[in-house]
């Protein structure tokens, strides 16, 4: 079985995804999870991948609400999508896991006001105290523009 | 007339003008020689004087909490200690003042603007002043001893602590670096911790502390600060001269002030590359170095002259 | 002993770029960190999406001064990748070229504040002289020092013609005999050594928990460089070596760095015998289509990733931009206690930060 197929295996033993995975532009594959599916499919990967990568977090929003993609590297491009339908959803947190999500779960928090759940503080990373109000990025977003 | 020549001395030469003078013109060669053996090229002969001046015509910030009096005085002291040192070490080979015992009250006023750049960082409510004060304090304790101990030496030889003895011990080019170059090693380190000029420049290390004690200091008392520290480079070298390197010798006739000169830039030439070749030691390691190798190598020495002194 | 907490930043002769270190300090040692991001947020992301796919290529460049072509790179890719276009040979080339001397002047200017943070002025003057050589090179290919221009969506726009290739072959001889004085420093300079051996350690573990990709990884290491492990433009027939080593101090970094500059300086070399022919560019269609794009290039500090999607309109409907400071400054939270306060300078200059990509 190809490194690819190995980790789909792997996810679909989780009950993780509803869709076919996607390859998108650039080579990485796109597997959409449920949010209450992501931890464990990530614990699950990492005693299979000790040495898994956590790339970046991206978060944006589209039709379907707030988006936050995580772009792994396992030797080869993996991006978990997890849709968000609204701000009262909280997704869990992978500071204990991944503590390389740290600062991203951070920056996604305070640019599109995801909640996480699990976690102490979510202070802002990039913005000063003084912003306040809405998140600048994100559907209802704040700010001019 | 006596009085007037006193004056003139303490006051022209080689006191004081002399002095202030002859601190800026080194301070630029100083700066000249770091800079082209760097590949760069340098600044231009009036910079320290513009420097001062530039420093003089500035706004004398009184920093809230500190004591603008003692602020004002601790400055103002150093370099008068550092300029009544002048009078007591030789320029060429005539000291204005010499007695038995000179080499020591020399040293002593030499310690003072040291302790007194400690006081000036310690009374300045800011992190960086009093950890640059420290470490001056630090650096102070760990490179007096080797100053002196490599100056113990030249004096045991002799049997005199008279500066001026310990030039003409050395006449017919018998310069006591030739025979006690270990002494003249540890103390020259010990000179160079003194001035804190790198690798011992920790107290001051831009990266690290700002600009140490002196960090929030502006005007007229960082002008006087800077020429202190100008000055007490070139009396520390003309000790480092008149107790080693044979003061200023009668290679010809009437020549004597010539080759005092060359051994000036010679020393200076040294201190420069010193600085340009070895990076800064880390402030832990300035006292090792000190404690576990120059003071020991500094006793061997005196230890040996007397030896074979006796 | 009372602690007293020693702010480093936002402004402080040691960084180059604000950030705020909060370290509370027991004497000497150091015994707690925070590290605080975000004096130049520019909001880049969210200006992206106000501008057009063309436009941005101005804007990427100026994400960070020092690794500017690795941002146009990455963002180009990307939108090509969206477009389903591929670049010619040659400016697949040329973009490698500039990927490659931008790595040389970037470790050159680390080496040099490295140098100047541990009170060896005469490293820095020398390093950033031949720094020099690089850059004069970039410009004479491309018109810019940093910020280049040199990409264009679907290839490149500046030409390596036979001119320009004999001055950039001299320059990197220059730059190459002069090596040896680094080389010397890093394996022979006794108060080089005992300033950064042993110092700032970053163990393998850490590297791998916090995510810490480039140099600073390959130091403690960890051999992940997407040149190799995801090759893209001309690397898929540049075999560049990577240099990995265990140590994890900032010595470590130093070797990894001064080695990445002379396999650098070899790429460059080669692509200058072997440059293929070809049009300097695609032409590419007005719109880009809508869909995601996922890159990842080696930058100088370690591995860039850009996302793109796109909605079919003028301007990209989302761009993400990782870049490989953010993980080193996780990490570094977690170095600095434990260290002694002379050496924190060291270690803060021996991460090569670069807070410009870190807060975008």
């Amino acid at each position: 079985m190809s490194p690819i197929d190995q980790v789909l295996e792997l996810l679909r033993g989780q009950g993780a995804f509803h869709e076919p995975f996607e390859q998108i532009a650039g080579g990485d594959c796109v597997v959409s999870l449920e949010p209450s599916r992501l931890l464990p499919a990530i614990r699950r990967m990492l005693e299979a991948y000790p040495e898994l990568h956590l790339s970046a977090m991206t978060a944006r929003h589209d039709a379907s609400g707030l988006v936050v993609l995580y772009h792994l590297w396992l030797g080869w491009g993996l991006s978990l999508r997890v849709v968000v339908p609204n701000e009262t959803v909280e997704l869990p947190s992978l500071l204990d896991d991944m503590p390389a999500a740290d600062w991203y779960e951070r920056e996604a928090h305070e640019l599109y006001g995801i909640r996480f759940s699990g976690r102490q503080e979510l202070s802002p990373l990039l913005t000063s105290q003084s912003l306040g109000g809405r998140p600048p990025m994100g559907p209802n977003r704040g700010g001019g523009g | 007339m006596h009085v007037l020549q006193a004056l003139g001395e303490m006051l022209i030469f080689p006191g004081a003008l002399y002095g202030l003078i002859i601190s800026m013109l080194l301070a630029w060669l100083d700066r000249k020689l770091v800079a082209v053996m760097q590949g760069r090229v340098g600044p231009p002969i009036y910079q320290p004087l513009a420097d001062t001046i530039k420093l003089f015509a500035k706004e004398d910030l009184d920093t809230e909490g500190v004591n603008p009096t003692l602020a004002g005085l601790l400055p103002v002291v150093a370099l008068a200690c550092t300029m009544t040192a002048a009078l007591l070490v030789p320029v060429g080979n005539h000291a204005v003042i010499s007695f038995q015992g000179d080499l020591v009250i020399a040293l002593f006023l030499l310690s003072l603007p040291t302790l007194a750049l400690f006081m000036a960082g310690w009374i300045v409510p800011s992190v960086y002043n009093v950890v640059g004060g420290n470490r001056t304090l630090l650096q102070y304790f760990a490179y007096e001893v080797p100053l002196l101990l490599g100056l113990a030496a030249p004096a045991a030889f002799s049997q005199s602590w008279r500066i001026t003895d310990l030039m003409a011990r050395q006449a017919g080019y018998r310069w006591f670096v030739l025979g006690m170059p270990l002494g003249f090693l540890v103390s020259s380190m010990g000179l160079i911790g003194k001035l804190e000029r790198v690798p011992l420049d920790a107290p001051h290390a831009k990266a690290e502390v700002g600009a140490g004690p002196l960090t929030e200091y502006s005007g007229r008392k960082l002008a006087f600060w800077r020429l202190t520290s100008w000055l007490q480079t070139v009396v520390g070298i003309n000790l480092m001269i008149a107790v080693y390197l044979g003061g200023a010798d009668r290679m010809w006739r009437y020549w004597g002030l010539g080759t005092y000169l060359l051994k000036m830039l010679a020393y200076l030439g040294g201190l420069a590359l010193v600085q340009v070749l070895y990076a800064r030691y880390r402030v832990d390691q300035v006292s090792r170095i000190s404690w576990r190798v120059l003071v020991p190598l500094g006793l061997l020495q005196l230890l040996v002259t007397v030896w074979l002194g006796a | 002993m009372s602690q007293i907490t020693l702010p480093i930043g936002p402004q402080h002769p040691l960084l180059k770029e604000p950030m705020a270190l909060r370290l509370g300090v027991e004497g000497e040692r150091v015994v707690s960190a925070e590290v605080e991001i975000g004096y130049v947020h520019r909001g880049i992301e969210r200006l992206m999406q106000e501008r057009t796919y063309l436009q941005n290529m101005v804007v990427v460049e100026r994400i960070c001064g020092i690794c500017s072509h690795a941002h146009a790179t990455a963002y180009c890719q990307a939108v090509e990748a969206l477009l389903g276009v591929a670049v010619p040979a040659r400016a697949a080339a040329i973009r490698v070229l500039f990927c490659e001397l931008e790595r040389i002047h970037s470790h050159l200017l680390w080496l040099g504040v490295l140098a100047e943070a541990i009170g060896f002025t005469t490293i820095f003057m020398y390093a950033w002289r031949e720094r020099e050589h690089a850059l004069d090179a970039m410009e004479s290919i491309s018109g810019g020092r940093i910020a280049h221009g040199a990409n264009l969506i679907g290839g490149v726009r500046a030409d390596l013609t036979p001119d320009l290739a004999i001055a950039l072959g001299s320059a990197l001889r220059t730059i190459e005999e002069r090596l040896g004085l680094f080389d010397d420093l890093v394996e022979r300079d006794r108060s080089f050594h005992r300033r950064t051996q042993g110092i700032g350690l970053m163990t393998l573990d850490l590297v791998r928990a916090q995510g810490v990709v480039g140099p600073m990884a390959r130091a403690s290491g960890a051999s992940y460089d997407v040149r190799v492990d995801a090759p893209y433009a001309a690397y898929s027939w540049l075999r560049p070596p990577v240099p990995v080593t265990e140590e994890g101090d900032v010595w470590a970094r130093a070797w990894v760095r001064v080695r990445e500059i002379r396999h650098s300086l070899a790429i460059c070399r080669q692509l200058i015998v072997s440059l293929p022919e070809g049009p300097l560019a695609e032409r590419v269609p007005h719109r880009v289509p809508a869909g995601e794009a996922v890159i990842r290039i080696e930058a100088p500090r370690g591995e860039l990733l850009y996302y793109i999607q796109s909605d079919n309109s003028d301007s990209p409907a989302r761009v993400k931009v990782r870049t490989p400071t953010l993980p080193t400054l996780m990490a570094l939270k977690q170095v600095l206690p434990g260290l002694q306060t002379g050496d924190i300078a060291t270690v803060v200059a021996g991460a090569d930060l670069c807070m410009a990509c870190a807060d975008r």
